[in-house]
């Protein structure tokens, strides 16, 4: 059985997270507040990433469709697995899809959508196919260099910076921020229920808490950091572009010889995008393999990715649509999925968890303890 | 068994994945440098491209040359232009958009949207408005220096830091102006007769209200403005005593708004911090007598702060609010915003503004004492 470490399921959550959301920002709509309604999403989701981190710390080494029918049995746990699948593969699509219009819209503009999103989703089904554990090893090599990309480039463009423009602060009114604030919730914090079809891998199931905890904290701080950016670069039109931050670092200008450096911004899109498609490629693999009754989930990984790609391309029909279901429809469509499937299954597993509880205790602490001390070795 | 595959296949990948679906040769690309925009005879708009030409042989030789083309709107002018040129422009290196002061009377948005929404252009782009002459005629006058007009005016805009009577504004920056409670101001080029040349020059700004060309500052109104905006970087502050004319080098300007609410009125507090060295003065000043520099920075303070209410006083003339005045007061108090933001064009005249000039000499250059 794979497993993977606490550090690279961090890794892969931070990207994860990252992933499409600093390519086209969440569909926040409170201009020089957005980085106000930046914290809010993340504090609304604190407690879901509990909730969250409580289904798998229930369930250790069991995924999401084995969750599902253990607790719901196997006709409502078809249907769970079922609408799991379908939101993984969506996701998958979508990210897939924004980046693609963007490669598309900002350098290749001649070459059809199709064939870009063809050659990304190459790499992501070679990934999803290696598994979890490739994808893992290669976040923690993947997710410093991100990190430095952004602060290289946040540092660079501290001169183009008109710190004025963050004012007035608040102006947009409680209620208006906590509202674009759920926009940030569901995009990107609350795509992290996808990480449930993950996290059956770690080597301890306890860890799931500090993997949600600690990627949410992460990627969060880079988030709102980087919004804070854009407000202090574009100011008054940061709404107005579908790349924010690509528009925003297109501004550095060091001299006559640093500039255009906004190539550079492209390559953490790339990697990012490719985490959080490969993620949701793999959970899609796993929930089809699940639903019909496979043995091995690799075998479907090529032409679910290839499903992936196309739906990715029949998703929209324009960018403004595009724009559009980011900014208005997402939020509500990401609901059941985010809020209300992982809610039933939380109480449904603490009532079970409750009932079962005498005589499975003495059985688990056991399997804990050896973990534990396997663990201990390692760190 | 499994290399042998692998090894065509990537191969094969290797070449498909290059990229290379849009690639574009040089030499088959008209390289646009500057453009002029004007109304059109038949057609809505006339524009007009400055482009590059790279000579072949051993030394490349650049030279430019100007073409006219009408068009529905500024793209379709833009893809006419293959009519004329047989290539199709490149606009990645667009440095100046001459706008003519009739389009801008009428709504100057109307032609700088398609340069914002391109992908290829750049938001560094210089935006100009022609006074006193079509746009097309800048482009077509005679070229001072370099090998084309667009790239020279350009750089005058950029070096202007050193002059400041012009206010540079980029695309990238006069769209965010638009956008904000600002009125942007443009620099102004117009030709001049120069032995038995016509050549374009810059002097001064263009200030719009309302997206409408409303006036125009003269080259020490300009200035001033830019002393309010914060956007002094250099230039000289010739102040009169009498006999003499001095020259103060400004070598650090710093200004401060900040608005003050007391009861119903409501007041700008504006504090203009410079440092200045003295570089020039048309006859004897003894510097060296310590009453005599406080003197000289005195009247420094008086004499710019006379210009500034000079330009405030022109700027609430045009009902233009140049300064970013309500953009501060909505910055600080977006309450008291609220109230007057209906009726902020009558407000803006109105409005108290306590200017306090601090100029600090720091320096006479290299010279203590003057001849006689």
């Amino acid at each position: 059985m794979v497993k993977i470490t606490n550090k690279e399921a961090i890794c892969i959550a931070v990207l994860f997270l990252l992933g499409s959301n600093i390519v086209i920002g969440s569909g926040m709509d409170v201009q020089n507040d957005n980085w106000i309604a930046g914290i809010f999403g993340f504090a609304y989701f604190v407690p879901f990433a509990f909730m969250y981190a409580r289904i798998q710390a229930l369930h250790g080494g069991k995924d999401l469709p084995e969750i599902a029918n253990h607790l719901f049995g196997r006709v409502f746990g078809f249907i769970i697995t079922a609408v799991y699948t379908w939101y993984s593969l969506h996701v998958g699509a979508l990210v897939l899809r924004n980046f693609g219009e963007f490669v598309k819209i900002t350098t290749l503009t001649e070459t059809p959508l199709l064939v870009i999103m063809l050659s990304f989703s190459v790499i992501i089904i070679a990934a999803a196919r290696l598994g979890i554990e490739v994808m893992g090893r290669l976040s923690t090599y993947a997710l410093p260099l991100v990190v430095l990309i952004l602060v290289f480039m946040e540092a660079m463009s501290v001169s183009q910076m008109n710190f004025d423009f963050v004012k007035p602060v608040f102006v947009h009114g409680f209620q208006k921020i906590a509202r674009a604030g759920f926009s940030a919730f569901t995009f990107p914090f609350g795509e992290s229920v996808i990480f449930l079809g993950i996290l059956y891998s770690l080597k301890k199931r306890e860890s799931a808490y500090r993997i949600y905890m600690t990627g949410m904290v992460i990627s969060g701080i880079i988030l709102v950091t980087l919004t804070l950016m854009n407000i202090f670069i574009l100011g008054p039109v940061e709404g107005d572009f579908y790349f924010p931050s690509h528009s925003s670092f297109s501004r550095i200008r060091l001299g006559d010889f640093l500039q255009r450096m906004e190539g550079t911004i492209s390559v953490s899109y790339a990697i990012t995008c490719f985490i959080k498609a490969s993620v949701c490629l793999f959970v899609a693999c796993k929930g089809i393999a699940s639903v019909f009754g496979l043995s091995d989930y690799r075998f479907i990984t090529i032409q679910t990715g290839l499903i992936m790609t196309y739906l990715a391309f029949i998703l929209y029909k324009n960018t403004v649509e595009m724009e559009n279901w980011v900014i208005n429809v997402y939020k509500y469509y990401a609901i059941p999925f985010q809020i209300v499937i992982p809610l039933l299954i939380w109480i449904r597993a603490e009532f079970k968890n409750r009932k079962g509880k005498r005589p499975k205790k003495s059985e688990e602490l056991e399997i804990n303890g050896g973990e534990q001390e396997e663990a201990g070795n390692e760190f | 068994m499994r290399k042998v595959v692998l090894l065509p296949a990537l191969a094969f990948m290797l070449l498909m994945l290059t990229s290379c679906w849009n690639y574009r040769e040089v030499n088959d690309l008209a390289i646009v440098i500057g453009a002029a925009i004007d109304k059109g005879m038949t057609e809505n708009y006339l524009l007009t491209v400055e482009l590059l030409e790279v000579g072949g042989g051993q030394d490349t030789e650049v030279t430019s040359k100007a073409l006219s083309v009408e068009g529905e709107t500024v793209f379709d002018a833009v893809r006419k232009l293959i009519s004329i040129e047989r290539k199709r422009g490149y606009w990645g290196h667009i440095r100046a958009l001459i706008v003519s002061e009739e389009i801008a009377a009428e709504d100057l948005t109307q032609v700088i949207r398609f340069f914002r929404q391109d992908a290829e252009t750049s938001g560094d782009l210089h935006i100009i408005i022609s006074k006193g002459c079509r746009a097309e005629d800048i482009l077509h006058a005679d070229i001072p220096h370099g090998t084309d007009i667009s790239t020279s005016l350009a750089q005058c805009l950029e070096s202007s830091r050193f002059l400041s009577e012009s206010p540079s504004t980029p695309l990238f920056k006069l769209s965010q102006e638009l956008k904000s409670l600002i009125s942007p101001t443009l620099p102004v080029v117009t030709l001049i007769k120069l032995k038995d040349m016509t050549i374009p020059v810059l002097s001064g700004a263009a200030v719009f209200h309302n997206k409408k060309l409303a006036g125009y500052l003269d080259g020490e109104e300009t200035k001033a403005m830019l002393f309010l905006k914060d956007e002094i970087k250099g230039g000289v502050l010739v102040t009169r005593k009498d006999p003499a004319l001095l020259s103060l080098e400004i070598l650090e300007n710093n200004t401060k708004i900040k608005t003050r609410n007391d009861g119903k009125q409501l007041a700008l507090d504006i504090t203009v911090e410079t440092k200045a060295a003295i570089n020039e003065v048309t006859c004897n000043i003894e510097f060296s007598d310590p009453t005599v520099f406080d003197e000289i920075q005195r009247l420094a303070e008086e004499q710019l702060g006379k210009k500034l209410e000079d330009v405030i006083d022109k700027a609430r003339s045009l009902r233009a609010d140049i300064f970013g005045f309500g953009q501060k007061i909505y910055e600080n108090n977006p309450r008291k915003w609220a109230e007057i933001s209906g009726n902020y064009d009558e407000e803006f005249t109105n409005i108290r503004v306590n200017i306090d000039v601090n100029v600090d000499i720091v320096n006479t250059s290299i010279i203590y004492k003057q001849f006689e």
